[in-house]
């Protein structure tokens, strides 16, 4: 009895219901790796990606249902479900769905271990989810790991490429140096607040003063949190691809296979972003904090969306191309960031609260809009073997006009300033950056603006190319030849189509009705079950 | 005490600073991860000095965590390597250098 009461005591009291996406996504995972020991090459590679892509799509279904409890920590106070994290999860598992989709005819030309591929695509996502939902600093830092490992994997899968084993080093090499920051990050805040819980973060910055073990308090010493804070960001920084700290990516989404670069894209950033928002929300109440990171924010806001746009001008690669796009359009969404960390600094109580949200929700808006952007250009690219030199496109609508007006309405969306109003990209810019100005942050918004409308140069210089250049001899070869290098499958080209078909629906579909995603999440709020 | 603490971040800092040199400066694979591995050891060693400082026990706990992820980092990475070499025979890596714009 003792002992059952001593075991009692050490095991955590968490409600399996909660934690149900999770223990799906685990077992999906696990899964894929039996099947794929039980059944012969062919039989796991026709059957694989059923097994993974169910697991995802049950564990969307799991969010939706809602299980979790919403707004409230649960799990030992592990995690926290929120209309971010939980409208981010979804998205996540969206994008791995698309690679699931796409994998098969990149498992069967380039003789890809098909186990390895579609379990890992599970574990990205897994890795990704529990990032967004955790609470808990070191947590967030191990789903971070499982994530960032299994992309270094998929990236260099494809072991007879050079290229993909040059990009996986790389990106190996500094995502390692940036989960260093990272982690020495998370020691210092650590040893300022004694407590890797985001909620007992606020709350002792909120007192400012410590409660130390032998009791009595010590006063908080603010410098060990802005360092903290500073490592901490530097290594988010490379994870999200933002200027100065960019430099791995063109080459990564170059030399990685696309449905990875499609992870590597939306995936992670989502996650990151997730991460990056509950940390801020946990800090931003102390205002000796804001000041400061006010400024590290906007700095690194400024230089991507710079630095990005600029860099994308001068691109002649496709893949190279959407890296530097990424690396603006992350910019955009560190511009809300750093509003999100001014905001304690101008409003108080209710109307903090309110504005608060809005600006979450403009991230998450345009964090799922940019993953349909994106997911929508590389998807085309992949069909059409454009994933090279963009001279490639010329005269592309003439050969395959559906094609050419699918990667016109990606490009049309990725500028989003002043072009076409009911897209998402559109939709989502303008509450971006109608945050900012309501808030005093006029210059910078302005600084956004005119990038977008440099950004206008290089996705509009690839319609032009599609539409008004004449085809050439030499284009027609430069993408037959690629589609020759990147054989199709016939039943996962058709479902790509289908998801390609649907990202455009969902272009406008945001970008008429961009609330239509709040009422999910609020429909998830309300839980279909509970 | 406070002198312990103090030294131990300081020489915490130091490692970590020879760490990030290191990736900046090598150009060989291996050392370029070791130096990785050093910087890692840095936060490890700042995590348990203030872990004992201020007395929680939590703070070793989650080192041990770190420890693992690290472990499975070096997996991951040597294999990498690995396929790495087998491309080109060596692992100097500014010599594998297709990527560019």
């Amino acid at each position: 009895m003792t002992t059952l009461a001593l075991i009692q005591a050490y095991v955590p009291n968490i409600h399996p219901a909660h934690i149900m996406p999770f223990l799906v996504m685990l077992v999906g995972a696990i899964l894929c790796l039996i099947f794929d020991a039980m059944s012969d090459k062919q039989g796991s590679r026709d059957l694989l990606p059923w097994v993974a892509g169910s697991t995802l799509v049950a564990t969307i279904m799991s969010l939706l249902i809602g299980f979790m409890p919403y707004n409230r920590l649960f799990a030992e106070e592990t995690f926290r479900a929120d209309t971010f994290s939980v409208l981010g999860s979804i998205t996540i598992m969206l994008a791995c769905l698309l690679a699931v989709i796409m994998g098969p005819a990149l498992v069967s030309r380039r003789n890809i271990p098909s186990g390895e591929f579609y379990t890992l695509i599970v574990f990205v996502a897994f890795g990704g989810m529990t990032m967004a939902l955790s609470n808990e600093l070191l947590t967030a830092f191990i789903a971070l790991e499982i994530m960032s490992l299994s992309l270094y994997v998929l990236t260099g899968i494809d072991r007879r490429s050079s290229r993909a084993s040059e990009a996986a080093f790389k990106y190996f090499i500094l995502g390692a140096f940036a989960s260093a920051f990272l982690v020495l990050g998370i020691g210092f805040i650590f040893g300022a607040t004694h407590t890797t819980h985001l909620h007992e973060i606020a709350a002792v910055l909120g007192e400012g003063s410590v409660d130390l073990v032998n009791g009595g308090a010590a006063a908080l010493n603010p410098i060990w949190i802005f360092v903290g804070f500073a490592l901490l960001f530097v290594g988010m920084c490379f994870k999200l691809s933002l200027a100065p700290f960019h430099m791995w990516a063109p080459d990564v989404y170059e030399g990685a296979n696309t449905p990875t670069v499609v992870m590597i894209a939306t995936s992670s950033k989502i996650a990151a972003f997730a991460l990056m928002v509950h940390i801020v929300a946990a800090l931003a109440r102390w205002d000796l904090f804001a000041e400061g990171a006010t400024y590290l924010v906007g700095f690194v806001a400024l230089v991507s969306m710079i630095w990005g746009n600029l860099g994308a001008l001068v691109q002649s690669n496709f893949k190279r191309m959407m890296a530097y796009s990424s690396v603006a359009q992350t910019g955009y969404m560190a511009l809300a960031l750093m509003v999100l960390i001014a905001l304690p600094g101008q409003l108080e109580g209710a109307k903090l609260a309110a504005a608060e949200e809005a600006i979450k929700n403009a991230i998450v808006l345009y964090l799922v809009g940019y993953t349909v952007m994106s997911a929508l250009a590389l998807g085309i690219a992949w069909l059409i073997g454009g994933e090279g030199h963009m001279a490639g496109y010329r005269g592309l609508v003439f050969r395959n006009p559906i094609a050419a007006t699918g990667m016109a309405v990606a490009m049309f969306s990725l500028v989003g300033i002043g072009f076409t109003p009911p897209t998402i990209g559109f939709m989502g810019k303008f509450y971006l950056f109608k945050e900012a100005v309501q808030y005093n942050f006029t210059a910078l918004a302005a600084i956004a603006v005119v990038t977008s409308v440099i950004s206008a140069f290089y996705y509009l210089n690839l319609v032009v190319t599609m539409f008004m250049r004449e085809e050439t001899e030499e284009a027609g070869v430069r993408l037959a030849c690629m589609r020759e290098q990147t054989f199709r499958l016939a039943s996962s080209d058709a479902l790509t189509r289908v998801a390609m078909a649907s990202c455009t629906a969902l272009i406008f579909l945001l970008g008429f009705f961009p609330n239509s995603l709040f009422l999910i999440a609020d429909a998830i709020k309300e839980g279909f079950l509970r | 005490m406070q002198e312990i603490f103090v030294s131990n971040l300081v020489l915490s800092a130091l490692l970590f600073t020879i760490g990030i040199l290191g990736v900046m400066w090598k150009r060989n694979a291996i050392s370029l991860f070791m130096s990785v591995e050093l910087m890692l050891n840095a936060a490890n060693l700042a995590f348990v000095s203030f872990a004992y400082q201020m007395g929680l026990l939590s703070g070793g706990i989650l080192v041990l965590f770190i420890m693992t992820v690290a472990a499975a980092e070096a997996g991951v990475g040597l294999a990498i390597f690995i396929s790495m070499f087998r491309a080109k025979r060596h692992i100097r890596v500014d010599e594998h250098d297709m990527l560019h714009g």
